[in-house]
């Protein structure tokens, strides 16, 4: 499993970013890394016809632009994918008829809506054969699915419970393809990264029970930003598929047994990831090459597949797809998708976010901001582009209670410096600065000892610093001392 | 000194704790033009003398205006290049037959030069340097040459100048006045750095009453008259010592300099300055090509009549006409908006409480610190059947889950206030929006379950725009650490006064017999 950030990110850098913001901030925080000035919006709609979909959209819309060139996002989608490619995309009956047009392959299914006669419906679906799916059009996240349907009697208490659980008016049934549930995100002609999702299990160990063992599961989750939110929840969806498997979550399974909790093989619902990016086969990437290519206007997209041996199927096509999966998967290697989205976007900056591995800047805020409403737009201060260079210096002497905090910040703003000071409970001050130049950080030793008109230094100790910088110079407050 | 001033009602209350001191000016301009529905960028600030100040653009469709503090861009580099030079000044001014100090920039520091150069001139007389700021390096009332050569030598030498102008002392006091256009706006005297006796208090605890007054001023906010050399020096000149106590009505000056930011006094003077003086003043301004407003200063003489214009600043604050510690404030800000935005005239989005302002926390936390580059303010909220109500509630439910289901609602009716947590598990909002959401709100809030005791009341108050949530229960904790400080003091008291006892002649003489008590017990 993996624990912990890939080298270009930190638990810091993320702190208090959860969810769908969090791939809102991996594609800003690249551009943005690579000089590319950043700004966010609390009403997009005054700058850009960007599609805005989903709950809690404040915070997400951003645009990056050099010089003349401006694009806009709404978290992963930038406007080089067509609002019509979006509305396709967002209804998986619309989706499915363009990819039958074209022979991509996809599971047999029809879709149905609230009105029409249970009877007929389930006429239909007995035609299609088990084992079957049942899902909403317009659903997302894996709400509202149901899979695994096996017999008349559970097939008609699906659609019941899904009428009467949920507002959506449409559904799709489909045949249930057996196979690896993968998530594909394709750019143009490329696979950029894939991830294997299993539904939500436990491992026994012969002495817990299930119950037990996803609280243990669901702690081991929290760690990771990606699964962070997205714990194994007990609800009726898993009783019912632990009673359909006759288990219950008193049940001990032996020592190495993985138990699958659930039907679908979905993050939000607890599922597993693991990067498969490289043991993809080339005629599964190319059909998920082609289902992208086969919206209009789409470009780049998140795509679900069920890949059986050679053969793969669409699912799902995502225009607003999550990156953060293949950025924190589970286990395997991190993808950084959202360099890949960029270098689709402004190609001229390819390869200049390499080195910059350190600088971010705080999102969380920026986000309260915006939530708050206290802001229209807002302007991230430039990133310094390239490897970051940074110097801890702690300075004694009468440094407390002479001002010599606010002017290390001036001087360290007007250099071009980014860091932060702070009083040490021993009297003395602690300044961390970073830049990409070398020099201006080491030749702030002597702007420290310097100091204002009313500090006197005695001593400067230097450490080098390699952890995350954000940007920005600011006094932070000292820390208590209990 | 309680109420001889008058402040604008519309920053009553409307001003953030983060925008008091210098920031007041940029603002109340700002906050002038969003109150009529102008749009406002905050930028990168920039230093000026150690203060932090963002520059700001407002706009709307067809116009647009950058401020840096209190100029526009509008004023030309060649203005505030003859503005910054007080020899240029004196030219252009002398050149409308405006009255200026005679004297000169001294092209050598050689003394026979400066003999030659110096002789047309009566003494007293006045050093300065050309490009000072701040009242640093002025010396007045020098009255012969030694002093005159000794205190160019001081400037020289000791602060480091080398372009100094000798000038005329002009007898009288000292105003500002803030002209835009064809119109003096405002005008303030200032009186240097003083106290007035009472006949029982120390200088020391006369200075300390009138800061604990002055800190709480917003144009004055935080700025402490600090006992220091100077104020030392010109107590010694007076015959005085910290510990003297002035006779009831006794004025004793602290500073010879005047500056507001030095501990000097504003007080309006907008109604004393004769027409031919304002007159002038409009002429001084329009005598610098390109320079459409400045804050010019004027000694003027009310017993003599006469009157010396000194200096024109291109970038004045305009926090001394707007929080006077006498006298009325004047609607410069005001002025500033009619002027560049004519258009907007009268035109204010609510003319109905409450009254909306914004935060600038934003500039304190994210510009100054470099962590944003540009901040747009959202517009003044337009509507037209404003109602605003004050709410209290209870609720047992966790924190967050409250806060969000606040927090949505105002969102998605367009409400602006703030929700308080007064202790755990007790709240209290204040909301501005149309008046039948705001009924439908206290609706939704009375059939929710999770909340409890739903009870309204009208509120006139200022509300922020936005919504903030303020826990007021954390001051819980800092009331019990107050306590427990005053507690502590008591105990100190209690110990020095036990002490003092101790010391005292009638407990030492009764030590025999406290010793022959204790042995008794024994």
């Amino acid at each position: 499993m993996n624990k912990g950030y890939p080298y270009w990110l930190s638990k810091q850098m993320l702190s208090g970013v959860r969810r769908f913001d969090i791939d809102a901030f991996l594609v800003a925080l690249e551009g943005w890394r690579r000089g590319l000035s950043l700004k966010f919006y609390y009403d997009p709609s005054t700058v850009t016809d960007l599609k805005i979909i989903g709950y809690n959209q404040i915070g997400k819309a951003f645009s990056l632009s050099s010089g003349d060139k401006t694009h806009y996002f709404y978290r992963t989608r930038g406007d080089k994918v067509s609002n019509e490619a979006t509305d396709i995309g967002t209804d998986k009956a619309r989706a499915k008829e363009y990819l039958m047009k074209a022979n991509v392959p996809t599971p047999g299914g029809f879709t149905f809506n609230k009105s029409m006669d249970i009877d007929s419906v389930v006429n239909k679906a007995l035609k299609l054969g088990f084992p079957l799916v049942l899902k909403p059009t317009l659903g997302s996240l894996g709400k509202g699915v149901v899979t695994d349907i096996n017999t008349e009697k559970y097939l008609r208490e699906s659609i019941s419970y899904c009428y009467s659980e949920f507002d959506y008016e449409e559904f799709i049934i489909e045949r249930h393809v057996e196979g690896e549930d993968v998530r594909v995100y394709v750019i143009k002609d490329e696979v950029v990264g894939a991830i294997k999702r299993t539904s939500a299990n436990v491992t026994g160990d012969g002495k817990l029970t299930l119950d037990e063992l996803i609280d243990h599961k669901n702690e081991q989750r929290r760690l990771n930003p990606q699964t962070s939110t997205r714990l194994i929840k007990k609800d009726t969806g898993l009783t019912n598929f632990l009673t359909r498997h006759n288990l219950t979550l008193d049940y001990i399974p032996e020592k190495g047994k993985t138990v699958y909790l659930k039907g679908q093989s979905n993050i939000s619902s607890g599922g597993d990831s693991v990067d498969t990016t490289d043991e993809l086969s080339h005629d599964v990437k190319k059909t998920a090459i082609q289902a992208v290519k086969e919206i209009p206007g789409l470009n780049h997209a998140g795509v679900d597949l069920i890949v059986n041996n050679e053969n793969a199927y669409i699912i799902e096509i995502n225009s607003t797809a999550g990156i953060s999966l293949h950025t924190f998967p589970v286990h395997g290697k991190p993808r950084n998708i959202a360099k890949d989205i960029i270098d689709y976007y402004f190609p001229e900056t390819k390869g200049k976010g390499d080195n910059s591995t350190k600088i971010y800047f705080d999102y969380k805020n920026i986000l309260e901001l915006l939530r708050s409403n206290s802001v229209k737009q807002l302007e991230v201060s430039d990133a310094p582009v390239g490897e970051l260079y940074a110097k801890r210096y702690v300075i004694s002497g009468k440094v407390q209670k002479v001002g010599y905090r606010r002017w290390i910040r001036k001087q360290a703003i007007e250099n071009g410096l980014h860091g932060y000071t702070r009083n040490l409970n021993n009297g003395k001050v602690v300044v961390v600065v970073a830049a990409v130049e070398k020099d201006k950080v080491n030749n702030f030793k002597r702007t420290c000892y310097e100091g204002p008109e009313r500090a006197e230094v005695t001593n400067v100790k230097e450490y080098l610093w390699d952890k995350q910088i954000r940007v920005g110079f600011e006094i932070r407050k000292q820390k208590k001392k209990f | 000194m309680d109420n001889e001033y008058k402040w604008l009602p519309e920053l009553e209350g409307t001003v953030p704790k983060e925008a008091y001191g210098y920031a007041i000016s940029n603002y109340a301009i700002a906050y002038e033009a969003w109150r009529r529905g102008l749009n406002i960028t905050f930028e990168k600030v920039y230093h000026n003398r150690g203060m932090f100040i963002p520059k700001y653009t407002i706009y709307s469709k067809n116009n647009k205006v950058q401020f840096s503090h209190t100029r526009p861009h509008l004023v030309s580099k060649q203005a505030i290049k003859i503005c910054v030079n007080k020899q240029l000044t004196r030219e252009a001014l002398d050149k409308e037959n405006i009255p200026v100090p005679k004297g000169m920039l001294l092209k050598s520091l050689d003394e026979t030069y400066i003999k030659k150069a110096t002789s047309g001139l009566n003494f007293p007389l006045v050093v300065k340097p050309l490009n000072g700021r701040g009242g640093r390096g002025v010396i007045t009332g020098i009255d012969d040459f030694v002093e005159l050569k000794e205190n160019i030598q001081y400037l020289k030498n000791e602060l480091n100048f080398d372009q100094i102008i000798v000038e005329e002392y002009i007898q009288g006091e000292d105003y500002r006045a803030f002209v835009i256009g064809d119109k003096v706006v405002g005008a303030f005297r200032r009186l240097p750095p003083h106290v007035i006796g009472d006949g029982k208090n120390s200088i020391k605890k006369l200075m300390k009453s009138k800061n604990d007054i002055r800190v709480k001023i917003p144009g004055t906010y935080n700025m402490r008259v600090i006992i220091n050399k100077e104020i030392k020096r010109e107590l010694r000149k007076q015959n005085y010592t910290l510990n003297s106590v002035p006779s009831r009505g006794q004025f004793v000056r602290l500073k010879t300099k005047n500056n507001v930011s030095s501990g000097g006094d504003p007080i309006d003077a907008t109604d004393e300055l004769p027409e031919e003086i304002k007159n002038n003043l409009v002429k001084a301004v329009k005598a610098i090509p390109g320079l459409i407003q400045g804050g010019v200063d004027v000694i003027y003489d009310k017993k003599t009549g006469r009157y010396a214009i000194l200096e024109i600043n291109t970038k004045p604050s305009i926090r001394n006409h707007l929080y006077p510690i006498k006298g009325n404030a004047h609607e410069i800000p005001k002025a500033i908006i009619d002027y560049y935005f004519p258009e907007t005239k009268g035109n204010y989005l609510s003319k109905t409480t409450p009254k909306y302002y914004f935060d600038y926390l934003f500039v304190t936390k994210y510009i100054r610190n470099n962590r944003l580059e540009k901040f747009t303010l959202p517009p003044h909220p337009y509507e037209p059947n404003l109602d605003s109500k004050l709410i209290s509630f209870k609720s047992n439910k966790e924190l967050t889950r409250v806060k969000q289901l606040i927090r949505s609602t105002f969102h998605k009716l367009k409400f602006n206030g703030e929700m308080n947590l007064i202790r755990s598990g007790e709240y209290e909002l204040i909301v501005a929006g149309n008046y039948q959401d705001i009924d439908f709100f206290i609706d939704k809030l009375r059939s929710n379950r999770l909340l409890s005791e739903v009870q309204f009341y009208n509120y006139a108050g200022p509300v922020r725009i936005g919504f903030t949530f303020n826990n007021k229960s954390m001051s819980d904790p800092l009331r019990l650490i107050e306590e427990n400080e005053n507690l502590n003091k008591k105990v100190k008291q209690l110990e020095k006064e036990l002490n003092q006892l101790k010391n005292s002649k009638s407990w030492k003489i009764t030590s025999p017999l406290r010793k022959l008590k204790r042995k008794r017990e024994k």
